[in-house]
């Protein structure tokens, strides 16, 4: 089977046995279509990964094929015809190899991400990075309020020239 | 002497459905699980050996029996992603 999806040569498939001149291999039959997909290319969790959506559409088999090689059957749930099944010949093969890119993505920036992961958990001097963050917004909203509306009355006492209830009752 | 027959045929009994899934693809947890899941509906029997898990479903409930392994399947799968998920986070 060959995978290189680069090419213009559209997908081709015929019923009961696979397409000689395609790109990417399938058999189609009533409301089904199998392949049979190289784990050396795409590796299983990217076969996983691409299955996984067509699941709320098809019933979804996969099925050992042989050393390194997956056979993965899709069962179309509502009636499909030959166009549409082709159609999620070429959907598959292009999630597949949305797949893998996203793998390779996670693996090359898996070390930074542990990297940021591990400075935000323990290189914080004994606060957290959440409250840290609260602290400046607290001091930024309180140098943008000069009348102090969000301090409550007991913190910030009266204000000048004006003398409480209290110290009012308490002259003769 | 009255027909006590009733009316209505009771429903045909569904052949038993056998699906095969390999040890490397889908989880034995994930299978046990989807059967666990679909118990109520069918008759579910569980056969291991070193690279299959088999699933027997036999009785299924009419009304089910044309999809029943092919749900099962589907369920089977998404547990087994959904636990390769976590292991690998």
């Amino acid at each position: 089977m060959s995978s290189d999806m680069a090419s213009s040569t559209p997908l081709v498939g015929t019923e009961s046995a696979p397409a000689e001149n395609a790109d990417f291999e399938y058999e189609l039959s009533e409301r089904q279509i199998r392949f049979v997909i190289d784990e050396q290319i795409y590796p299983r969790d990217a076969i996983f990964g691409a299955v996984y959506i067509f699941i709320d559409r098809c019933y979804v088999f996969l099925d050992r094929a042989g050393d390194q090689k997956v056979s993965v059957r899709l069962r179309t749930k509502a009636a499909a015809t030959e166009a549409d099944l082709e159609a999620l010949a070429g959907e598959l093969a292009n999630e597949l190899l949305n797949q893998v890119l996203r793998l390779r993505v996670g693996e090359s920036t898996a070390r930074i991400r542990e990297y940021y992961m591990a400075r935000a958990f323990f290189a914080s001097d004994g606060k957290s990075t959440i409250d840290q963050l609260l602290a400046e917004l607290d001091a930024e909203e309180m140098a943008e309020a000069p009348l102090e509306v969000a301090v409550p009355w007991e913190k910030k006492g009266p204000p000048a020239g004006r003398e409480t209830q209290k110290s009012v009752e308490e002259k003769p | 002497m009255a027909d006590t027959r009733p009316a209505v045929s009771p429903p045909p009994v569904s052949e038993p459905q056998q699906i095969t899934f390999h040890r490397s693809l889908y989880a034995p947890e994930a299978v046990e699980e989807a059967v666990r899941a679909f118990a109520d509906l069918a008759k579910v029997n569980v056969l291991k050996n070193a690279e299959d898990t088999l699933v027997v479903i036999e009785h299924a409930h009419p009304s089910v029996s044309a999809i029943i392994a092919d749900e099962l399947a589907n369920f089977a799968l998404s547990e087994t992603v959904a636990r390769s998920r976590e292991v690998t986070q």
